[in-house]
């Protein structure tokens, strides 16, 4: 590519606390990014506005094949399971259950959304917390698996079993020191106490439940595949103490998510491609565990539900600097017209932010704020940019994973979403939003009608 | 009732067993006929009962009498003795003891034939008890010999060309009953038992006389004589009951046949020096030569379990035929998820000669390419590092683990094999892996290893230009031996279910391992009962147990059926159906006579049904005749595939054309929910 003829400068020395990874700033570097799979961003933005998500289909099913394979090749009987908190646009659903995922879900409200898609009973996943009664029902009458949080929830289930006259299979989850800090004790029942067991006890005494599974998710973004190696060893181990004991069969182990996308967290210096094992290295571990600590010939399902590691580097956000600015510290910062309220993962990671032409100039830190008038509003505060004139547009990526279920309408309308598809064709998969969407559940008492005297 | 039964029923069957089938009906239509003469009854009778009696003395149980040859030889013998004598005192008597005699005759018969020949023992007790009682009576002046008085003739009413007269009056010579009505009787018997049979009777008996008549010169003779009931069974055991039905069977009936005449003749000899008839000497002896000489040679077609007539038999073995290839060599694939074949066997590059029967396995990516990058590094391969799982259950005979991993496109030519482990298999041969990774091998000589035991990781040593699995089967412990074909079972190639196979190249292949949850639903255990309603026109229960089998195998039945099940590697299966073949049991077999324990959807298999699934039964019997002639004319095909989780959707396809469809859906807990064959509804009761 020809680069544009760039002006020589001298750039004053600033001597920063020394590290082995250097500074980081190369002043000429910057990344430019003219197009997603093959689409301008120019026409994305003409056509579909600023800001803009935009998916890309072609990443998202060969992520998601890469990450599949990696765990069938080295066992072989694997479900994922798609974690629909992560990302529950129906579009992207649509294109995981298309690869065989089934449905994980953690709400009654996902678990509708689930169903509305299409998704059978029978191939959702039942998570969370909170689980209304009436949720719980609707979930054993069509054959969802649920897995239990607490003993709560053992006895909702006995009474809706009960109600119905059926026999429900259930798993439980359980939480575990794998090493991993902090330790997600919250969820499900804590093993190395002895409250898994007790679980378990308690469902057999019931005799209305039958516990065919075990879920455990160790946390988020583990950068430490040996821990899901401890997870495995010490599922498996309870696995056939609750077979030997009880007489319960365990077809599945549930283990969770947590798989780490090449995104850069906050805090840490080496960039994601070092310090992100590859999904290879995960596998290897969960699956060797499995192979040595199982009965030979026992295969239970191994059920994955990886969010993050699939849709995130799917995921683009567009967005167009509307002004510029030179703080009191000599920093320069620009205004974005995308701020936290549609990229909630901007609290923990520092993007990829790439720009859509060539810029002629030096690069320096920069902050970029959002929209809000608030003061948390930042996308980033320490990026390496070369002075933008208004209207460049940014590209920043990785953000498929939880932005757009965790936006909120604050001040302002939450943008659209354009699916890219193998084909390169572009498809709007989420309309902008608009003050209709906002004011359609309000209700003004008529003796409030806002009337003026003129 | 019971008790009653569990003695009548063996008895009439040991009268049917005489015409080679089991049938209790046609059994007390024999009896019947014996009975026409009354000296005749009276004395099998009496000396069947006496073997009862006997057996009953030495405290043998009741099972024992289920084996047919303990209760037709006492009853031949005693046919025999009252088609000589006049029925009272004396005579009685001496029925009584000749059917002990002829019981401890078998016992020890039976004992010498199994054991040193390992023929059954036919009726060589029959012909050696009677002759030597014929002969003792010579003595008995205090018996009265029947034929010095009037008896009832019996014959039909119109005169028969003689050839045909001939054939009826030999058949009823087999039971001493030497008339053409019962003769009639007898070839219309079996004719409804069997065709076969029947076919054979008449080959047998007309290849027998007319060969005769051209060595004696004298058809009418020929015709007349009754020992040629010996050609017609030799003809009908050989042909039929100890030989799987086919054209080549037919050929040596034909040729027993012929054998039999000499020896009629030859035994005659001695035998009517002593005022004896020959019995069924000729029969056993050229039914026993030719069948110890095709069972020494290992010849393929000797029934290894009669089935109540021929066409049950052949019917059941060219079933077993298409849905069981091969049962005794068989391996699984040896990993997880989808590999690519790379070589099978008699490979293009290295799966030559002795070593021909050999498959590799690589990794396969959308464009066929079994590395990412440039694969310059062992890294790039798919393959490389991929766990490697045990194909058999075995013991470990011998591992290497200690050769390098060669660079991507080189090879070591010193150590072929590489790291490998071999496996022997108990079922009597060995099985090679080669090709591991360094030091990853994770079993050591000696142990004993499960199928699906991780092994170690696939690698690139020995002859190996890129990381790859290479899977063979051998007869000996030592490297280098060479190969002999095998089969590879429970795998998906596309969504296709293969439950055995031999991979093709190119192939893409995952092995399948049984889910465990339908496993559970599935394996049905002992005393299980399941309870359906079956809607058929009216309303009708059905209620099944699970039992087991003497030999261990498992059933289930509705007191009228036996459907025998079992689950063999993934794959749940219906194997026969025994008999009362009207029970509704028949619609569970019919409608999902395998069942791969896979849940996931879109997955579709293949298998064979027996032509008893065939429901106008005048068709079916024909088929079954005109099949003994050429085995691959007439076939059921069976097309399933999982409707959804647990909803087995099939499609019969039958000779001629006729498709039924039938869907089968398992149920929640154990065993199945419903079934649709035909229209036809059988739904499991709520419980």
């Amino acid at each position: 590519m020809k680069r544009p003829y760039e002006k020589p400068v001298i750039n004053k020395l600033k001597v920063n606390f020394m590290n082995k990874f250097g500074t980081g700033t190369f002043s000429l570097s910057k990344k430019v990014r003219k197009e997603i799979e093959g689409v301008p961003v120019e026409k994305l933005v003409e056509e579909f506005g600023s800001p803009l998500f935009v998916f890309s289909e072609k990443r998202l099913r060969q992520k998601f094949r890469e990450v599949k394979n990696a765990f069938t090749l080295r066992y072989p009987n694997v479900e994922f399971s798609w974690s629909y908190k992560t990302n529950y646009l129906d579009a992207i659903c649509a294109i995981l259950h298309s690869e065989g995922e089934t449905a994980e879900v953690v709400s009654e409200f996902e678990y509708e959304k689930a169903r509305r898609l299409g998704v059978p009973g029978n191939k959702i996943i039942y998570n969370g917390p909170y689980k209304p009664i009436s949720s719980l029902k609707t979930a054993v009458e069509e054959g969802a698996r649920i897995n239990i949080d607490h003993f709560e929830e053992i006895s909702d289930l006995e009474e809706v079993a009960k109600e119905l006259g059926v026999k429900v299979k259930v798993g439980i989850r359980l939480n575990m020191d794998t090493g991993i800090k902090p330790q997600w004790s919250r969820f499900g029942f804590n093993l190395e106490s002895g409250q898994a067991l007790d679980a378990v006890k308690r469902i057999a005494a019931g005799g209305v439940l039958e516990l065919c599974g075990l879920h455990c998710h160790i946390g988020t973004f583990i950068l430490d595949p040996s821990a899901y190696e401890k997870e495995v060893k010490k599922l498996v181990d309870f696995a056939y103490k609750v077979e030997d004991e009880f007489g319960f069969k365990i077809e599945y182990l549930d283990i969770g998510g947590g798989f780490p996308s090449k995104n850069r967290l906050r805090g840490v210096y080496l960039p994601p491609d070092v310090a992100v094992p590859s999904i290879d290295e995960f596998a290897e571990k969960i699956c060797g565990a499995l192979l040595s600590s199982l009965r030979p010939g026992d295969y239970p399902k191994l059920i994955l539900e990886s969010g993050r590691a699939i849709v995130d580097e799917a995921g683009f956000l567009i967005t167009t600097v509307h002004a510029s600015k030179r703080m009191p510290d000599g920093r320069r910062a620009y205004i974005l017209d995308a701020g936290v309220n549609v990229l909630f993962t901007a609290f923990w990671y520092h993007f990829n932010i790439e720009i859509d032409r060539e810029v002629v100039g030096p690069s320096e830190p920069c902050i970029l704020y959002g929209p809000l008038c608030m003061n948390i509003d930042v996308v980033d505060d320490d990026v390496n940019l070369p002075p933008l004139p208004r209207g460049t547009k940014l590209i920043i990526s990785p953000v498929g994973a939880y932005n757009v279920t965790q936006w909120m309408q604050f001040i302002r309308y939450r943008p659209g979403v354009v699916l890219i598809g193998e084909n390169g064709s572009v498809e709007l998969i989420r309309e902008a939003e608009d003050l209709s969407d906002i004011v359609r559940r309000e209700k003004l008492p008529e003796r409030l009608k806002v009337k003026w005297e003129e | 009732m019971g008790g009653v039964k569990s003695y009548l029923f063996p008895l009439l069957r040991s009268y049917s067993a005489l015409l080679f089938n089991s049938s209790v009906w046609g059994g007390a239509l024999l009896l019947f006929l014996t009975f026409l003469n009354p000296n005749l009854g009276i004395g099998g009778f009496i000396s069947v009962f006496s073997a009862y009696l006997f057996a009953h003395l030495l405290g043998l149980k009741r099972d024992f009498f289920r084996i047919d040859y303990y209760i037709y030889n006492p009853l031949l013998v005693g046919l025999s003795l009252g088609y000589l004598f006049k029925v009272n005192v004396v005579s009685l008597l001496f029925f009584f003891v000749s059917g002990i005699l002829s019981f401890l005759l078998t016992y020890i018969l039976y004992g010498l034939f199994s054991y040193y020949l390992r023929l059954p023992v036919l009726s060589v007790p029959f012909v050696v008890g009677s002759s030597l009682l014929y002969l003792s009576s010579l003595k008995f002046s205090n018996l009265f010999v029947i034929n010095l008085y009037p008896k009832l003739h019996l014959s039909l009413p119109f005169q028969l060309p003689l050839f045909i007269d001939g054939y009826l009056k030999s058949l009823g010579a087999v039971f001493f009953l030497s008339n053409n009505f019962a003769g009639l009787v007898i070839a219309l018997l079996i004719f409804l038992t069997s065709r076969i049979l029947f076919f054979l009777s008449v080959v047998g008996y007309y290849t027998g006389t007319l060969f005769q008549a051209l060595l004696t010169g004298s058809f009418s003779q020929a015709f007349s004589d009754l020992s040629a009931f010996n050609y017609l069974l030799t003809s009908m055991a050989v042909g039929g009951v100890f030989l799987i039905p086919s054209l080549r069977s037919y050929k040596f009936a034909l040729l027993s046949s012929l054998i039999a005449v000499p020896l009629t003749f030859g035994a005659k000899v001695f035998w009517e020096s002593y005022g004896l008839p020959v019995f069924a000497f000729p029969f056993n002896f050229s039914v026993h030569m030719l069948l110890y000489t095709l069972i020494t040679i290992g010849y393929y077609g000797v029934v290894s379990f009669y089935r109540g007539t021929p066409e049950r038999t052949l019917d059941y073995y060219l079933t077993y035929l298409r849905r069981f290839p091969s049962v005794d060599r068989t391996v699984s694939l040896p990993f997880s998820g989808p590999w690519t074949v790379w070589q099978s066997f008699e490979g293009p590059w290295t799966h030559k000669g002795l070593w021909k029967y050999a498959v590799d396995f690589v990794i396969t990516d959308e464009k066929g390419k079994t590395y990412k990058g440039g694969g310059y590094y062992l890294t790039d391969y798919y393959a490389f590092g991929k766990p490697v799982l045990s194909p058999v259950s075995g013991d470990v005979v011998s591992v290497v683990s200690d050769l390098p991993d060669n660079p991507p496109g080189e090879a070591d030519k010193e150590n072929n094999w590489g790291n490998y482990v071999l496996l022997y298999d108990r079922r009597g041969f060995y099985v090679l892996l080669c090709h591991f990774k360094q030091y990853s091998i994770k079993v050591k000589p000696g142990q004993f290893v499960e199928k699906g035991t991780l092994l170690g990781l696939c690698g690139n040593s020995g002859y190996s230009p890129q990381p790859h699995i290479h899977l063979h089967v051998q007869l000996y412990p030592y490297l280098g031996a060479p190969t002999v074909p095998f089969f590879v079972s429970s795998y998906l190639s596309g969504n296709k279910f293969f439950d055995f196979g031999v991979p093709k190249e190119g192939e893409l292949l995952e092995p399948v391992f049984p889910e465990k949850s339908l496993l559970k639903k599935l394996n049905l255990l002992i005393d299980q009962e399941m309870t359906f309603t079956l809607f058929n026109n009216e309303k009708e229960l059905l209620k099944t147990v699970v039992k087991m089998a003497p030999d261990g195998t498992f059933y289930i039945t509705d007191g009228r059926a036996k459907l025998y099940f079992g689950i063999r590697n993934s794959t749940f299966y219906f194997y026969h159906l025994e008999g009362d073949t009207s029970s509704p049991l028949k619609y569970l077999f019919f409608s999902a006579p395998k069942v791969p324990l896979i849940s996931r959807g879109k997955v579709k298999w293949e298998d064979y049904l027996p032509l008893l699934s065939i429901s106008s039964p005048l068709k079916r019997e024909l088929y079954l005749f005109l099949s003994s002639f050429n085995h691959s004319f007439f076939k059921v095909k069976v097309n399933s595939h999982f409707k959804k989780e647990g909803l087995i959707a099939s499609t019969l396809k039958f000779p001629g054309g006729k498709e039924v469809s039938s869907f089968v859906k398992i149920a929640p807990d154990f065993g199945f929910e419903e079934v649709i064959y035909d229209n036809r509804l059988i739904m499991r009761r709520k419980r």
